[in-house]
């Protein structure tokens, strides 16, 4: 509690935090507040400019897509959508890499030289590559764009952790625990964990903006989220065609998407500076 | 003018000064005589042996660099001929071409019958993509084509070929004097445009070939552009931009949403063309319910083909149930006994008989991105489709994923497009429903015998039976369900006089940069 | 030092040879490609010739053998679509990636440090909000979409700049606007963390209580100790700006590797997909060991 309210004294964890809760009461929602079904087409009232009247009373707020469906619904949806991607991806690939790298940094020998070596491995294939590789023996549904940002996000964590772990495993309390024969899960879960989730949730914050991000280069490339699924990239890269004869299509959906992204950057900032000791020392 | 004081009057700058304005000149008529014109489009080559790169579009910049025997012309459809003046059948399995004279490759050398010899020789590698037009025209032998005299060759086909030397009119004629292994490095033709530089994905750098044979006989030299350059631009609303911006002479693959726009503008019109590219909706008739032919022909009345193309094209498509199109040979609209069209109530009432009161569950495979609109267009269909009760997942993965998908026969049913390359029904419906020739997801025993009789049939009355025969099996079967035939759609600057065929080629003799 | 070094090149060696190895098996897991280099309904001799011929038809370990061998002598074999070595397609879109990335790196250089700066300095108030809002700004937009409004507004509406092309120097403009901001958002943030972090140190203070102005402070004590960290996320950073490259190459219609490389494995064209993805693994692997040996350089406590 302490750390929100540091945090809403800045102004960026303030500007951060509103927008992205804001965003996710919406995504939350989502169902109730929209006006329609997201997946309702008509494709006589495609490409339709926001606040168009319907023939038969119903006012489009946003305007319709290219399919003649409600773009305010299917924003609120791929606010949603992408907020769960981006959730989930940090989820798995944070507890994954911080496993990872605290195991690695603390029992050191084979398992760090594995770990670290595949992380070297994984690094350097560019991602882009990676992820059209596994859609492409797979198949290109949700779960395995999650798989893929997932599979993307763990090394960014355990490569941190493994350093942080380091220093604290050579600092006095770590030794200390040990010498008196404290046994290693409980150093783990006492002395290690608190120490690197700050960290954690600071390098969260860039994941969960890069994986919101990534499922739009996804789409891009043609391997990203099925339709009529709606999510924030997805709909842009569907809608940026029309950018000049239908320019909501893709703007609304990207305005959500960059307030989401620029709220997660903000709220990282900010969280940075309250979370790391050193700096909350100086404030 | 204060020329001379901030030049000063020494002897030295005088004459550099005059040197300057030399050159000025100079440069100044260079750029004054040679006229350029830019054209983009989607794809790239792979690579500049035609034999190995087959993709429409690089044909379509190949007919401008490589002759063939002879070209695919419209209005009225016929065989122009290009390397060949004359050709006869003395039967119905050897045709006699007599060659132009006095030809000459980009290098100098003299084109002569060794060179169709050696292209026919050199095609006849399996290894060679293009064999596979050479196996269809019942050319993949040894000794396909013997030589007479320096300009008089026979082919000699395996079996009748009907479609004649349409069929065989994308066969590029490549230098004998050149070995095939060389090919990939020099684009060596006889061609009205010599290519000179390749940057990949970058732009193909064209020359007008100043002692080509067509000058005068196809097409007069004056107003055709000295240097060409075409350049590979995948993202649609860049080549459009390309455009705008002046930067593109003529503009391929532009969105149906573009015509306005180019249209309202003083500089640009929009060139449109029905194309030989037929879309429609296969499906899987091995497995059910579409084994089923009651399920096929049920789903032939949901979807509202004129809607998609009004709404989604702009009208930029001509919609038809046939298996080609009105102007093709074999097309036969009388001979059909069900008019398949938009009547969603009796897809009901059919889907119904047929067992299925409540629809069913499928998968519905599109590409996505392959061609203009693909998925929306394929979204679109799944909507009509639901309508009719069927409860629709759609699936669109990118389009080597589709297409191995598509020739393991994985899929249900599916969008998919099949463009010809001459307008001759054979083409077209063979390729999609005769066993071994592309019918991977219906074939029928009676249907393929109809199909081998009327490619082996040189008489056209009695291969005209034929294909009534064969309209009214496929008709009364649906193997898939027809759309429509998609236009190519291009923007061109004011200056430029030029009009698209229906197929994917830019043919820049016909291109006139207006004065 | 040396041996530091031949032990890094050893690692070097196996995480190459784990990436091959690893590539293979997805390869090799993703199907039949024969399929997809011949035309459409080809006969089955051509199917059988092409995969004899692309050696498809061998066993999948006597495959994985000649691959191995053929990558020990540095033979990245022929592409199957462009039927070219490997070798000789690379360098042209390397060339031209390069050319594309080292404008952009300036640009984003000067963008990042400035702003990262001014964060710094100024932090929480006012101009660290508005420095961070215009670093992310380019990183929170999908450059899918911030490359096609460039496009449309200086391109087709102002008419100022090309649209694609690498013609002129005019051509680079907007490209390297959109990766350059693309690649400042996340090292605007690296800098500005390392400022904080570096301002605090004793030298710092020391340099100030000496009385000297805050600005030779701030460019000649902190910034060149808060360099470290900035190189690193470099670095690190440098597989991850690919994404970035694909898609600006394929809005700007720009002839590079990141286009190259897309088209190689959605082509199933093994051999240019290896040699693309052991041309990144070896270009990563280099700047990160270049990235440790300055680390060494500029700072003379570490010692290897």
């Amino acid at each position: 509690m302490g750390t929100l309210v540091r945090l809403l004294r800045t102004p960026k964890g303030a500007v951060g935090l509103i927008l992205v809760a804001s965003f996710i009461i919406l995504g939350l929602l989502a169902p109730v507040i929209s006006p329609t079904n997201p997946q309702k087409q008509n494709i006589s009232l495609r490409n339709r400019p926001p606040l168009f009247h319907a023939a038969d009373g119903r006012v489009y707020l946003l305007g319709t897509d290219e399919l003649g469906r409600d773009l305010l619904t299917r924003t609120l949806f791929g606010v949603r959508l992408s907020l769960l991607i981006g959730f989930c991806a940090v989820a798995c690939s944070g507890t994954i890499g911080v496993f990872l790298g605290v195991l690695s940094g603390f029992q050191g020998g084979v398992i760090d030289f594995v770990v670290m070596r595949a992380v070297d491995a994984q690094l350097s294939i560019p991602l882009i590559l990676l992820a059209m590789m596994w859609i492409a023996f797979t198949k290109p549904s949700l779960p395995n764009v999650l798989a893929v940002i997932i599979l993307a996000g763990w090394v960014q964590y355990a490569r941190p952790i493994r350093a942080m772990t380091l220093t604290l495993r050579s600092s006095g309390f770590v030794e200390a625990a040990h010498a008196i024969g404290v046994p290693r899960w409980r150093i783990y879960l006492r002395h290690i964990l608190p120490n690197v989730l700050p960290l954690a949730v600071v390098i969260s914050t860039l994941q969960l903006a890069g994986a919101i991000l990534m499922e739009g280069s996804l789409s891009f490339l043609g391997v990203g989220l099925q339709p009529p699924a709606a999510a924030l990239g997805l709909m842009v890269n569907s809608g940026r065609r029309y950018i000049d004869t239908a320019w909501w299509i893709c703007t609304f959906p990207g305005l959500a998407l960059m307030l989401i992204v620029l709220g997660v950057y903000f709220m990282g900032d900010a969280l940075r500076d309250t979370l790391d000791p050193k700096l909350r020392r100086l404030g | 003018m204060s020329f001379g004081k901030s030049w000063g009057p020494g002897r030295g700058h005088l004459l550099s000064a005059l040197a300057i304005l030399v050159a000025v000149m100079v440069t100044g008529l260079v750029c004054v005589g040679e006229t350029t014109v830019t054209y983009v489009n989607a794809q790239d080559i792979w690579g500049l042996d035609p034999r190995v790169d087959t993709q429409g579009t690089s044909d379509g910049l190949f007919t401008n660099v490589f002759d063939p025997l002879w070209r695919v012309a419209f209005d009225p459809v016929r065989a122009e001929p290009a390397l060949a003046v004359s050709w006869e059948y003395t039967d119905d399995v050897t045709l006699v071409v007599h060659l132009r004279q006095n030809v000459a490759w980009h290098d100098g050398q003299p084109f002569t019958a060794d060179d169709v010899v050696a292209t026919f020789k050199h095609l006849n590698d399996p290894k060679v993509s293009r064999y596979t037009w050479l196996k269809k025209v019942n050319l993949a032998h040894e000794n396909n084509v013997e030589k007479v005299d320096d300009h008089t060759v026979i082919f000699h086909f395996s079996a009748p070929f009907a479609p004649g030397p349409l069929g065989f009119a994308t066969f590029f004629i490549q230098p004998a004097h050149i070995d095939p292994a060389q090919y990939a490095n020099a684009a060596i033709g006889t061609g009205a445009y010599k290519l000179v530089e390749w940057r990949p994905k970058e732009s193909i750098k064209l020359v007008a070939n100043e002692s080509w044979w067509g000058w005068g006989a196809l097409a007069p030299r004056e107003g055709r552009p000295d240097v060409v350059y075409y350049r590979p631009v995948p993202e649609d609303y860049s080549r459009y931009a390309m455009l705008a911006s002046g930067e593109a002479d003529i503009a391929g693959g532009l969105l149906p949403e573009r015509v306005p726009e180019i249209q309202a503008s003083k500089t640009m019109r929009i060139e449109t063309i029905a194309s030989l590219r037929n879309f429609y909706i296969g499906m899987n008739a091995w497995k059910p319910p579409f084994d089923d032919v009651r399920v096929r022909r049920a789903l032939s009345y949901a979807i509202d083909w004129q809607a998609i193309v009004t709404n989604l094209l702009n009208g930029m498509g001509t919609t038809h149930t046939g298996f080609c199109g009105p102007s093709e040979y074999g097309y036969c609209a009388d001979c059909y006994t069900y008019d398949y069209h938009y009547d969603p109530a009796l897809c009901k009432q059919l889907l119904a008989e047929a067992g299925y009161p409540n629809g069913f569950k499928v998968t519905f495979s599109s590409p996505n991105g392959k061609y203009t609109k693909d998925l929306e267009i394929s979204q679109a269909i799944v909507g009509f489709l639901q309508d009719v009760g069927l409860e629709v997942e759609i699936q669109a993965p990118a389009w080597t994923e589709y297409w191995s998908a598509y020739t393991n026969v994985q899929m249900e049913i599916f969008l998919l497009s099949y463009g010809g390359i001459y307008p001759d029904c054979g083409d077209r419906a063979s390729g999609r429903l005769e066993k071994g020739a592309g019918g991977l997801y219906f074939n029928d025993p009676y249907s393929d015998q109809l199909f081998q009789q009327q490619r082996s049939t040189m008489d056209p009355e009695k291969r005209s039976a034929i294909w009534k025969d064969l309209n009214v099996f496929l008709n009364e079967q649906a193997p898939f369900i027809s759309g429509f035939d998609g236009n190519f759609i291009f923007g061109v600057q004011e200056r430029i006089d030029w009009h698209p065929i229906p197929l994917e080629y830019v043919i820049l003799w016909n291109v006139v940069v207006k004065k | 030092m040396l041996g530091y070094l031949m032990r890094r090149i050893a690692i070097s060696v196996l995480v190459v040879l784990l990436i091959a190895g690893f590539l293979f098996a997805m390869l090799n897991a993703t199907g039949d490609p024969v399929l997809l280099l011949v035309p459409e309904n080809a006969p089955p001799e051509q199917v059988e010739a092409v995969r004899h011929s692309l050696g498809l038809d061998r066993s999948v370990l006597f495959q994985f053998g000649s691959f191995l061998k053929r990558l020990m002598s540095a033979d990245l074999g022929t592409s199957w679509r462009l039927n070219r070595p490997v070798s000789d397609i690379l360098p042209y879109y390397i060339v031209n990636t390069i050319k594309l990335t080292m404008p952009a790196l300036v640009l984003t250089t000067i963008l990042s440090v400035g702003m990262g700066l001014i964060a710094a300095v100024r932090r929480n108030g006012i101009a660290d909000l508005l420095a961070t809002l215009a670093a992310s700004i380019g990183n929170s937009m999908p450059i899918f979409w911030s490359g096609i409004l460039l496009i449309m507004v200086f391109a087709v509406k102002l008419r100022w700049l090309p649209a694609g092309g690498t013609a002129s120097w005019k051509s680079y403009v907007l490209p390297v606007v959109s990766i350059g901001f693309y690649m400042a958002a996340s090292l605007a943030r690296t800098t500005r963390t390392s400022m904080l972090e570096v301002l605090d140190a004793d030298y710092v203070r020391t340099a100030r209580s000496k009385g000297l102005r805050e600005g030779i402070v701030i460019l000649k004590h902190a910034l060149r100790n808060a360099a470290l960290p900035i190189i690193t996320v470099w670095g690190a950073q440098l597989a991850t700006l690919l994404a970035g490259t694909v898609v600006t190459e394929t809005v700007f219609s720009w002839p590079g590797i990141g286009r190259l490389s897309v088209e190689a494995v959605m082509g199933r064209d093994y051999p240019l997909t290896v040699g693309v993805v052991i041309f990144f693994a070896v270009v990563f692997i280099g700047v990160n060991l270049a990235v440790d040996l300055t680390y060494a350089w500029l700072d003379p406590r570490i010692r290897y």
